[in-house]
């Protein structure tokens, strides 16, 4: 097993640095001068000067790439060109609100899809099946941004029970914090939650067609109990894989939604970095949103290993 | 041909999708010929009207007729998606059928490759790319394309490799034939069908992915209308014309909803043996 | 009052009549061979007495069983039943068990569930199965995966799992079919062993002559889903009275046979083929296949008749 938590990981290792020299190729070292870009056509020579030296631009692109990763390995991440404060500040003041975002939207879907699954399995062919299996066939269509949208016509401007949007800041405390998430929360939750729990149905289905099902009630297991006690752990192991693939997708999703909402997070901030063309920002950013999604499916391949027990020793009696 | 058609007569999925989505095809093309009124047609006296006779989805805030800008947002989001997945699919197929074929270093450097562009979600290489460019529909095509190629070359070497394991194929290579010729003749035609199903899924997510592109203002721009840019200038006056909020995404949900279902009635039809559990 | 008595058990499937009023009965510590070729309905015969037929399944007849009728009991009662009083052993070893649990475990769960034993006590007595199958301590511990062992050493912690709470009845559904032959001689005489020991009725359901043969006392022939011969396993195969019983005999190569074959000569086969479990023939299923029919075989089903039962009109009377 050492082996191939080692074999990953140099795959991860790779991976996350191949992916930070495309952005940096492409941020960098396509636009040419990069300095030229974030000013824009109108800039002064004096004032373009200056930027390239503060970004070090008049060294080869090779060290400057390497000061770039040293130091986002240490944490230090440039300064804005806008805001004038180090990025590594911004980022930890938006983090503090999309992280909880797709954490809560992650907690929504699986706690509504996995039982919803395994209900609908469950009752295969009968009502309870069918009508699950037709919401999520309509939910999965239905662009996460546009639900937000409804959402918010019905509970802020029709029912006025939340915001249509902003964020009302943690220092009220968690639940003052989590009242602005919770519309955002569901809205990045349902397209998730309706491919989970078709998922789940499908593998959970497989499984119960399996022969040791078949043993555990030769056994004098009921129904549910062989379900629940020899199904379940064997049907997640597709389901994993999904919740990882889908990982990106949230992701995607918490930057939509985020500027739907007027959130304050990471998403709104790359919007802004664009518009203000600050490159150093939207650079760092979008390697630490691809690090994330890396970082994720690996972890996702850990767990593999903790569900299934035959991914461990791999050796046989 | 004919019998597979006549087989997804059959198949109510197949039946359903294959109709909404020729609709919506079909109105997209007509849009090139005529509609209601002009798109981009400013009349801001008739702003904001709910639907009528005359505007049948109502006027948005310059007073343009929904019904027209959707029509020809219908084009928009085609076109795109369509070029999308084939770019994906183009440059995806042939990568995951070399490595399939050959195997060795050349598999690994395509795994690898896979793995790290599905760290880039459609969304990041799109702002990536704004950032450079600036924004646009080009823009939407390019990070779309480019987020379906590991998708095609995952899947196309995952349904390759066990075809090459097939007996009738080592008689090929005995017989001479090449890997191309083989992939060619035997492994292509034996996967096609799990290849176009997942086609069909593509282009469903490539419409929501360029909705959700042209909602942050990252795709089509304006004049030119598209269904996520519309939603977007909706949300401003959701208070005072919440219909504008509604039709876009119901034409979005439909599409996307018409193509997944005719992707399950390919499915059943073209293969049953890929059907899982339903 | 025997132990097990089914009655007249008929089981449907759609249009399909795959059990066609099949009688027997078992005493305690009897041992019963079920034989047939594939589809005859002898694992469907074992699944209707464990209550284990799909939903779909229309059972009729009766299933007495230490003077219940199971067909009459509901899940929860037959769960009850299934594991603690009536085991079974399936075919497949390789799938039998969850993936994902340790032997260990999946031993210890009918005592825990039937027996209400806690955990640790359970644990021991897995311990001690698992040494009675032959997989002893410290090799095969209870903490190993199904993943690392042998088809033949998976099969030994299903038969552990089945007599775990000493049932009257273990019925084995072909449990050496999937096995190579020295691995299934052992598995055999396992069972056979533990049968004796724990003085369980044992029902070996196989389509293998050679294994009814070594295991059984008495033995019922399956065909098309009707038993044609039952009786001893002796009787049966000193007389083979079914033409079909005698067509399956005759179909196995014998090295101890009296006739000498000549190089060159074929194995004798039943010509014909088993008629469809949705064909409703009027007479005896075998009837177009046989060479010893009378007029009355294609117009009446015939009936187990003599001691040494035979269903037909017309059968071997002699000794082969």
């Amino acid at each position: 097993m050492t082996v191939f938590l080692l074999r990953r990981l140099v795959t991860l290792l790779i991976t996350l640095m191949v992916a930070s020299l495309v952005v940096f190729l492409v941020l960098e070292v396509i636009p040419g001068d990069p300095a030229a870009v974030m000013l824009g056509v109108s800039a002064q020579p004096d004032t373009l000067a200056a930027l390239r030296a503060e970004m070090g631009l008049d060294l080869p692109a090779t060290s400057r790439y390497f000061n770039w990763i040293g130091g986002l390995l240490v944490g230090d991440m440039g300064t804005s060109y806008t805001y004038d404060v180090p990025v590594s500040e911004l980022i930890a003041e938006r983090v503090v609100v999309s992280l909880p975002l797709a954490l809560f939207a992650i907690v929504l879907s699986t706690v509504i899809a996995i039982p919803v699954g395994v209900l609908a399995a469950s009752h295969h062919n009968k009502p309870t099946d069918i009508s699950v299996m037709g919401v999520s066939q309509i939910a999965v269509a239905i662009p996460n941004f546009w639900f937000a949208i409804l959402l918010i016509l019905l509970f802020a401007v029709k029912l006025q029970w939340f915001s249509a949007g902003g964020f009302a800041g943690w220092q009220d405390g968690f639940w003052g914090g989590m009242k602005s998430l919770l519309l955002p929360a569901v809205a990045l939750a349902l397209p998730q939650a309706a491919i989970l729990a078709r998922v789940t149905r499908s593998s959970v289905l497989e499984i119960l067609g399996e022969d040791f099902i078949r043993t555990a009630r030769a056994k004098g297991l009921g129904k549910s109990a062989a379900l629940w006690r020899h199904g379940v752990r064997n049907a997640l192991i597709p389901v994993v894989t999904i919740m990882g693939l889908q990982f990106s997708f949230l992701l995607a999703g918490t930057i939509i939604i985020e500027n739907v909402f007027y959130l304050p997070g990471l998403g709104r901030l790359i919007f802004q970095a664009i518009a203000q063309r600050d490159l150093i920002v939207v650079k760092d950013l979008i390697v630490l949103l691809a690090a994330t999604v890396v970082l994720v499916n690996f972890v996702v391949d850990m767990l593999y290993v903790v569900i299934d027990p035959r991914l461990r020793a791999g050796n046989h009696g | 041909m004919a019998e597979i058609f006549k087989k997804g007569l059959r198949n109510r999925s197949f039946v359903i999708g294959g109709v909404v989505t020729l609709l919506f095809i079909l109105i997209a093309a007509i849009s090139l010929l005529w509609t209601p009124y002009p798109f981009d047609e400013v009349v801001v006296s008739i702003k904001l009207r709910p639907p009528s006779g005359d505007h049948w989805l109502g006027t948005d805030h310059f007073g343009r007729d929904v019904f027209s800008m959707m029509m020809v947002g219908a084009r928009n989001s085609i076109v795109v998606s369509i070029v999308a997945v084939s770019i994906g699919a183009g440059f995806g197929i042939p990568l995951g059928a070399l490595a399939a074929a050959r195997g060795g270093w050349i598999d690994e450097a395509v795994m690898r490759f896979n793995d790290f562009t599905f760290a880039f979600p459609a969304l990041l290489s799109a702002v990536m790319i704004t950032a450079l460019a600036g924004p646009g529909a080009i823009n939407s095509i390019i990070a779309i394309g480019i987020f379906n190629v590991p998708v095609f070359a995952r899947l196309t070497r995952g349904a390759a490799l066990p075809v090459w394991q097939r007996e009738y194929i080592m008689a090929a290579r005995v017989s001479g034939k090449g890997g191309v010729q083989i992939t060619l003749e035997h492994v292509i035609p034996n996967i096609a069908s799990i290849l176009i199903v997942q086609a069909t899924i593509q282009f469903a997510l490539a419409i929501i992915a360029e909705a959700g592109l042209s909602y942050l203002g990252l795709g089509t721009q304006p004049p030119n209308p598209s269904w996520g840019k519309m939603l977007s200038e909706a949300q401003t006056f959701m208070f005072l014309a919440p219909h504008l909020a509604i039709f876009p995404g119901v034409a979005i949900a439909a599409m996307v909803l018409g193509l997944n279902l005719l992707g399950d009635g390919l499915r059943d039809v073209l293969d049953p043996r890929l059907r899982r559990q339903r | 009052m025997s132990l097990l008595s089914v009655e007249n058990l008929s089981v449907h499937i759609g249009p399909a009549h795959i059990l066609k009023g099949v009688n027997f009965s078992m005493e305690r510590g009897d041992t019963l061979g079920f034989v047939g070729e594939s589809g005859c309905g002898k694992s469907m015969t074992a699944l209707a007495i464990m209550g284990l037929l799909s939903d779909q399944a229309q059972v009729s007849g009766r299933i007495i069983y230490d003077g219940q009728d199971l067909l009459a009991l509901d899940d929860g009662a037959m769960c009850k039943i299934r594991g603690r009083r009536i085991a079974m052993i399936f075919q497949e070893p390789m799938t039998a068990l969850n993936p994902v649990k340790t032997i260990g475990f999946q031993i210890a769960e009918g005592p825990r569930l039937h027996l209400g034993l806690g955990r640790a006590q359970a644990e021991s007595r897995a311990i001690s199965l698992l040494d009675r199958v032959g997989l002893p301590a410290p090799r095969f511990s209870p903490d190993l995966y199904p993943h690392q062992l042998s088809g033949g050493q998976r099969q030994r912690v299903v038969i552990a799992m089945t007599i775990a709470c000493e049932p009257d009845i273990l019925i084995a559904d072909e449990p050496t079919t999937a096995l190579d032959v020295t691995t299934q001689a052992r598995i055999l005489d396992l069972i056979a062993d533990l049968v004796e020991q724990e003085g369980m009725a044992l029902i070996m359901i196989t389509h293998d002559l050679g294994v009814v043969a070594e295991t059984t006392q008495n033995l019922a022939v399956m065909y098309a889903g009707s038993l044609v011969e039952s009786g001893t396993t002796a009787e049966v195969y000193k007389f083979l009275a079914h033409p079909y019983t005698r067509g399956l005999f005759a179909a196995i190569p014998h090295l101890d046979s009296n006739v000498e074959l000549a190089p060159g000569t074929l194995l004798p086969t039943i010509p014909g083929t088993v008629p469809l479990p949705t064909e409703n023939l009027p007479g005896c299923a075998f009837a177009d296949r046989c060479q010893r029919t009378q007029d009355q075989c294609s117009t009446t089903v015939p009936a187990l008749q003599g001691t040494h039962q035979v269903a037909c009109f017309n059968p071997w009377q002699a000794a082969p």
